[in-house]
């Protein structure tokens, strides 16, 4: 009997900006990335938490930090009070210097998302794991 | 008569109707009111018959009739309704031994309508003016004192012509000394019970209650040694002008009364230095050294309030136009940060994209140019939005941003103490750009290997220390880093130190008024 070899399930990423360049390009990055699937793209913190707890979550969040009302730290920090498996990468159109992203507080600059980063920043977690 | 007041209650608890007897008692008779009243005679009564007792008021004239400010600034503070009590007190105070019934109730009349007078003018002007605190004020208070004491400067001496205890050629004379009489009198109690009847209360620290001490003791000592004829009464008055710049309204109405109060003795006691040959030119000296004395500090605590006021008035503009620039500065760094800069990240993220499908080397080159440009591009919009507004303030706060800065800075920084809780945008602003001018001068000049950062905030400020291990020395000026960040945070209202002994290293200390959520 020929077992069928098992295709490896698509990382599922929710992209968070409020800007809808910034979304739209962040979008192609996840797409253009083998491995990932687009779960959704929202504008907003609330719209972001009502993602994570729908039937089909995602695994890996890019979070947008300045975002009107609920911001993008106030926003991790409630998705990680929900307990669900699910990965949250800050980022800023800001670059923070370089305490910031070796520090307590990761903030990537959105000009560093690229397909290379996506696929290595998700091996180095699937490592950890 | 009052009767008792049958009183039912209708309609529940809350309302009550009062029938019967009780409708013939007047609805503005109120027991306050009467209290009053009889307050009022009694200051009256009582400040007439100090003059008396003590020699500086007679049956017709005065060196200073202290009734007139007694009964003006009772009306004037209390109300005119209370003018009945300044009837009562004339005419328990009217001395009819000493002159015709009729001629002494031409004068009680002239007396009531006298402070009504007064009090009606000062509580006009007080309505669009502060009687102390601005010329205007002040010019329209003596003018109704002025214009209040010539009506019974003119009525009393007319009645007692009347009556027979004055001839008709000595009224003009009469007539001039009553009004001095009664100006001074109104010119030294009216702004003295307006001085001290208003809010705040009297809070005396140690160190200004000493002050106060030396300054009644110095005005004291040279109006009584002016009163004993030594020297001239004139010499109070620099001290009086340091009182009414160093103690407001209140430190020089009390501070005249005083002097005028030893002076006056030293008139009644024949030995001052008013004393001259006859009595009526030495009372008319007196009386203009009063007028003039309490005139000048009333102007000069006018002008002392109104340049005050205009300091005041001035900081707080300087905070709106400092506070509105801040705003300004931050919807520019909002505009670029959502448009040319989201825009400009978004291009360089595609760009990325589609560099990896560029398979000839021209293109790869192209690509990559371009990218470099780009990237150029967006560091220079970043810096320049940085410049504008910080936007890791609007981003992070200013803890985080704190972090930020200690962490880009080549000297090594020991975070001694961040804020926990979000101050408004503005303040914490102000407190960052503390933060980078301070760091960026230790960077620069102080030859430090170790910088210290407190910033703590409680609920009103926001304190930031900066201090380093480095040569010291630090001096502010024009034009330096460190005086456009001394203006800064004055312009909030906020108070800058720099502490910086050679050799020793350098400590600045800025705090910076803030609303702290």
């Amino acid at each position: 009997m020929v077992v069928p070899a098992k295709t490896p399930a698509l990382v599922r990423v929710l992209v968070v900006d409020d800007h809808e360049v910034a979304r739209e390009a962040l979008c192609d990055v996840v797409a253009a990335t083998a491995g990932f699937e687009l779960a959704g793209a929202v504008a907003s913190g609330p719209e972001a938490l009502e993602f994570v707890i729908s039937v089909a979550p995602p695994q890996l969040v890019l979070l947008d930090v300045q975002m009107p009302g609920i911001d993008g730290l106030e926003t991790a920090r409630r998705i990680a009070r929900l307990g669900r498996d699910v990965s949250v990468v800050l980022m800023s159109a800001q670059s923070f210097g370089p305490a910031f992203e070796r520090g307590s507080l990761a903030v990537l600059y959105k000009g560093h998302v690229t397909p290379e980063w996506l696929s290595g920043h998700w091996g180095r977690r699937s490592t950890a794991a | 008569m009052l009767r008792y007041l049958d009183v039912t209650v209708v309609d529940g608890p809350d309302r009550v109707a009062l029938r019967g007897p009780a409708a013939t008692v007047p609805a503005w008779l109120t027991l306050s009111r009467l209290w009053g009243w009889v307050l009022l005679a009694l200051l009256y009564y009582g400040s007439a018959r100090f003059g008396y007792a003590f020699g500086f008021s007679g049956p017709i004239a005065a060196i200073v009739w202290l009734p007139v400010g007694v009964g003006a600034a009772f009306l004037t503070i209390g109300g005119l309704s209370f003018w009945p009590g300044a009837l009562i007190g004339d005419l328990l105070a009217d001395q009819y031994s000493a002159i015709p019934v009729w001629g002494a109730v031409g004068q009680t009349i002239g007396n009531l309508l006298e402070v009504v007078v007064i009090a009606f003018v000062v509580r006009q002007v007080m309505r669009r003016w502060s009687p102390l605190e601005s010329l205007r004020g002040v010019a329209g208070m003596l003018a109704g004192i002025c214009a209040g004491t010539a009506v019974s400067a003119i009525v009393g001496p007319l009645s007692l012509t009347a009556s027979g205890a004055l001839s008709i050629g000595s009224v003009p004379h009469v007539s001039w000394t009553w009004w001095l009489g009664d100006t001074c009198g109104g010119l030294l109690v009216v702004p003295l019970a307006l001085a001290w009847s208003r809010r705040p209360r009297l809070q005396l620290k140690p160190r200004r209650a000493l002050e106060a001490f030396a300054a009644v003791a110095v005005i004291g000592g040279l109006s009584w040694i002016a009163a004993r004829g030594v020297t001239p009464a004139y010499l109070v008055f620099p001290i009086l002008a340091i009182v009414a710049i160093r103690f407001g309204a209140r430190g020089a109405t009390t501070a005249v009364f005083f002097s005028v109060a030893v002076v006056v003795w030293g008139e009644t006691d024949r030995h001052g230095h008013f004393a001259v040959n006859s009595f009526a030119p030495s009372v008319l000296k007196t009386q203009f050294f009063i007028l003039v004395l309490a005139m000048s500090s009333l102007l000069m605590t006018a002008l002392v309030a109104e340049r005050g006021a205009a300091l005041r008035e001035m900081r707080a503009s300087e905070i709106r136009a400092f506070t509105a620039a801040e705003a300004e500065r931050r919807r520019m760094e909002r505009d670029l940060h959502d448009g040319a800069q989201q825009r400009l990240l978004a291009l360089a993220v595609r760009l990325g994209l589609n560099a990896r499908e560029a398979t000839t080397p021209t293109l790869q080159r192209f690509f990559a140019e371009t990218q470099g440009q780009l990237r150029q591009a967006i560091d220079e919009l970043r810096d320049l939005s940085h410049g504008i507004h910080p936007s890791v303030l609007s981003e992070l706060g200013l803890a985080d941003a704190a972090r930020s800065l200690a962490g880009r800075s080549p000297i090594p920084v020991t975070l001694m103490e961040l804020p926990t809780q979000p101050a408004d945008p503005d303040s914490q602003a102000a407190a960052y750009y503390v933060l980078t001018e301070t760091l960026a001068n230790a960077q620069k000049h102080s030859g430090a290997s170790a910088i210290r950062i407190r910033v703590r905030s409680d609920d009103a400020s926001l304190s930031v220390t900066v201090e380093d291990n480095g040569i010291g020395g630090a001096r502010e000026s024009v034009g330096s880093g460190l005086m456009g960040t001394r203006q800064r945070v004055e312009s909030r209202g906020g108070s800058f130190a720099l502490e910086s002994p050679s050799g020793v290293g350098t400590r600045i200390t800025a705090v910076i008024p803030a609303r702290v959520s």
